[in-house]
């Protein structure tokens, strides 16, 4: 009975999602397509994470992908999809490169490398100027679908439906074998056939494309790009709370996450206008602390408990 | 028929020699048993024909191919399997899973392939408790899931590391039963081990390890009998 | 030990003749070099202590270095304490944060993995810097002290000499950290428990008091590193926050427990910056330069790193 409803509830959440805009205000509508895009980045960061790398590169990623789109846009005239397609593969290239060189990496030293690209990219966008407009960034005449907000919600909302859709893919086929695998142990992975190189390889690209394809929906959404704002380290560290609060290593955890925090923050942006950020810190800590595995994962810990100290009873 | 073949193998860490020039042949279907004191190379050799860790110098030839600069898991696939002395499952999978990790990825089965050879092995290791989380396995059990995920793997020739290493002598008893029922199913064994009643028991053929260079090599009652071995052993206990 | 004096012996040479090299080539960019790698360096101490003895990188460390700001801006402010003599609370006072952070955060994670240790740090780093907004909000504030901005001109080049406290504090807090480590029983205890905590434990060194000690000790460099740079620093949420990379860029360079490496490599790296900087045009690529080497050196370290 269990395995009939659920792809019922989904598709009924879906349709459900799908004609949310004829129902709900701007606002609110405004709010859910944030929550989504740093979904969207909360579980392709966890994608990575699965691989036991922990990646502090998320808005480099990003920014580079907000600043391939509106170039493109701008200056060769793209058609606004076909910039956000082409910085996906632009991102992608990018993390094929530097994968061959980080990926051989591991703890503080990934984590790091990962962080001072994110650095490096924005140096280099600031200083070339002709091209990104440097240190005051660059805006685009009209945003995408001319600020048509319910064209704009459904492509984010396909954007973190995909991501979903990836996330359980990379949890339900053979590529969960290999990355848990590798995660909990690489000596036994090599030792059991798997090319841990070509899997983060592969894990690498594909969490940075839809890392660059997040930036650059984003940015076409408000037309404008700089710097300071879309190389922010809010694209890195909302996601990564919005995951830990969820549960990692899951996707249902990701997604629990960021509709916990992104509504939370919201309402805290209202009577907090100043530092309501804080609260991001705070989860993060308390559930290092306290919760590691977060709300998906704690739940999910007690249910298998149970079933197995009733099957030990019963056998 | 020589299955796998090392051609003066070293491998040195810094200055120090821990494998020092071994040239082995090991025969199709056959168990052979690796001794000798603590800190011999036992473990190193393993670890290189493996691929674990590269030879300093020297060749490993099996079936035929050169693979001593090939990685790690390219050797699984092509049929060079091991366990290792302390067991190490994958955590946060069941005992089952943990064997189908090698069957996907060692003898690149899709999904549904990987979990009917697990349930197999399982049934042949008479594996009980396999949905069980790791942490609530017996260490005859995690043995079991170590030994399965590396025949998941279906190899030519699977390397024992000290693998009743924590059994008590029932559960020896019935390991010692397991390996030999896996050399009726075509398996060449290599069994490295500690207990000598346990090599006595199983294998075919034994060599002796001693500072990284084969000292001895035959039947386990002429090997006893060797005075090297002897000395190699006394020495060890001052 | 004679091999690493000997690779010492190089590293020194080659540092020396890069600066002689500097110094007729561009003399003003190497005392520019000299001045921010001196405070490179000072504020890099605490966090290679931290790694090389206790083994977590602390990702918070420059946001502490603001909080330091701040408390030094307040003395200033409320009680007109000059920065250089706030120095002596102002240790004190992150000593005791220092050791108030430890046990009640970092203590519990020592065991739990990198992952959680990062992540830990990257939130109270967080959790620092969107407190000080709802405090003091984002407004930059500064300290005015008028030997600050004193100079003197030699030919045609105007020199600040208020900035070279910078690596004279350095060499001073480094001298000082050496006597502790080698002459003093806490300080050798330290020392072992860096090289190898599980051999410490059992030859009966209690872990857990040198662990706190030693990060309430680079804690309290912290708050010297802030009063120091005080007076030439303006003060506002994100003032420390880029150190912290900078600072593990001198660890990676001078590699793992190696205190003197920290001075030489940021000096190194201010001259290099400086050098840059001193390029018409090119000013805004001199933070290239310590990501840049920075990933190099982590690159190169990874490559030549044996199979283990």
């Amino acid at each position: 009975m269990k395995k009939t409803i659920f792809p019922i509830i989904t598709i009924l959440a879906i349709v459900l999602l799908i004609f949310l805009p004829y129902f709900i205000g701007a606002y609110l509508l405004h709010v859910l397509m944030t929550i989504f895009i740093y979904m969207t980045l909360a579980l392709s960061w966890d994608m990575m994470l699965r691989t036991g790398q922990l990646s502090f590169g998320v808005a480099g990623f990003f920014g580079v992908g907000a600043y391939a789109s509106i170039i493109t846009c701008s200056r060769f005239g793209f058609n606004p999809l076909v910039s956000i397609l082409f910085a996906g593969f632009f991102v992608a290239l990018i993390a094929l490169g530097l994968g061959f060189a980080v990926l051989k990496l591991r703890d503080i030293y990934f984590s790091i490398t990962t962080l001072a690209i994110t650095m490096v990219f924005s140096v280099i966008i600031r200083n070339i100027p002709k091209l990104t407009g440097g240190a005051s960034g660059k805006v685009i005449p009209n945003v995408i679908f001319n600020g048509d907000s319910a064209k704009t919600y459904w492509l984010i909302l396909s954007l973190a439906l995909i991501t979903i859709l990836i996330s359980e893919m990379f949890n339900r086929t053979k590529i969960h074998f290999a990355i848990n695998s590798i995660r909990n142990d690489e000596i036994i992975a090599r030792s059991s056939g798997i090319n841990i190189f070509g899997y983060l390889l592969f894990v690498f690209i594909i969490s940075s494309a839809l890392q660059g394809i997040a930036g650059a929906i984003y940015t076409q959404q408000y037309g404008f790009v700089s710097p300071e704002t879309t190389f922010s380290l809010d694209f890195l560290l909302l996601p990564m709370a919005m995951a830990l609060v969820g549960g990692i290593y899951s996707t249902w955890g990701s997604v629990i996450g960021a509709l916990v925090l992104g509504f939370a923050s919201e309402y805290l942006k209202l009577i907090m206008p100043y530092g309501h950020l804080i609260i991001y810190g705070i989860m993060i800590v308390l559930i290092i602390l306290f919760l590691p595995k977060g709300i998906y994962g704690t739940t999910k810990d007690k249910i298998i408990t149970h079933k197995i100290e009733k099957k030990s009873l019963s056998e | 028929m020589v299955i796998l073949k090392t051609i003066n193998l070293v491998k040195r860490f810094g200055g120090l020699a821990a494998v020092n020039g071994v040239d082995l042949d090991i025969n199709e279907n056959e168990i052979l048993g690796i001794i000798g004191p603590n800190g011999a190379g036992k473990t190193t050799l393993v670890n290189l024909i493996s691929g674990l860790i590269y030879p300093t110098q020297g060749e490993i030839v099996f079936d035929g191919i050169n693979i001593e600069s090939k990685p790690a898991y390219i050797r699984t696939k092509l049929g060079i399997a091991r366990t290792f002395q302390l067991v190490r499952p994958i955590q946060g999978f069941t005992a089952f899973e943990n064997i189908v990790v090698g069957a996907l990825f060692g003898a690149k089965e899709n999904l549904k392939q990987a979990r009917d050879s697990a349930s197999e092995i399982c049934d042949i290791l008479e594996l009980k408790r396999r949905d069980f989380p790791i942490d609530k396995l017996t260490v005859l059990d995690l043995k079991k899931v170590e030994i399965g995920r590396a025949l998941a793997s279906k190899p030519k020739i699977l390397f024992l590391d000290e693998v009743m290493a924590g059994l008590n002598s029932d559960e020896t008893w019935q390991m010692i039963h397991l390996v030999k029922s896996l050399k009726k199913r075509g398996l060449t064994i290599v069994v490295i081990e500690h207990v000598m009643g346990v090599i006595k028991e199983l294998t075919d053929r034994v060599i002796v390890l001693e500072s990284g260079k084969i000292i001895s090599q035959g039947l386990y009652e002429n090997v006893c009998k060797d005075p090297k071995v002897i000395s190699a052993y006394l020495g060890e206990e001052d | 030990m004679e091999k690493t004096n000997k690779s010492l012996k190089k590293t020194l040479i080659a540092f020396i003749i890069f600066l002689i090299v500097v110094g007729i080539w561009k003399p003003l960019a190497l005392v520019y070099g000299i001045q921010r790698g001196g405070l490179y360096s000072l504020i890099g101490l605490p966090l290679a202590l931290i790694l090389g003895i206790v083994g977590i990188l602390n990702l918070a460390h420059g946001d502490f270095l603001t909080l330091g700001l701040y408390i030094g801006y307040i003395f200033f402010n409320s009680w007109s304490i000059d920065p250089l003599i706030s120095m002596a609370p102002l240790f004190f006072i992150l000593f005791g944060l220092g050791m108030v952070i430890y046990s009640i955060l970092i203590r519990r994670v020592l065991k739990a993995g990198h992952l959680n240790q990062l992540l830990l740090t990257f939130g109270i780093s967080m959790i620092i810097i969107e407190l000080i907004k709802i405090i003091w909000t984002t407004r930059p504030r500064s300290v005015y002290t008028s030997y600050a901005s004193s100079s003197v001109t030699l030919g045609n080049m105007s020199i600040g000499m208020y900035e070279f406290i910078y690596p004279a504090m350095a060499i001073a807090v480094l001298v000082i950290l050496q006597l502790f480590l080698k002459k003093t029983r806490l300080g050798q205890a330290a020392s072992a428990v860096g090289q190898n905590p599980k051999g410490a434990e059992i030859v009966g060194i209690n872990t857990n008091v040198v662990y706190l000690v030693v990060f309430s000790i680079a804690f309290g460099i912290i708050g010297v590193a802030a009063s120091v740079m005080l007076p030439r620093t303006p003060v506002f949420p994100l003032s420390g926050n880029p150190y912290t990379l900078k600072s593990f860029a001198l660890v990676a360079m001078a590699g793992l427990g190696n205190l003197n490496g920290i001075l030489i490599g940021g000096i190194t790296l201010g001259v290099a910056e400086a050098i840059v900087q001193s390029i018409p045009g090119y000013e805004g690529w001199s933070d290239v330069v310590f990501f840049g080497i920075l990933i190099a050196v982590i690159l190169l370290n990874a490559y030549r790193r044996p199979e283990s």
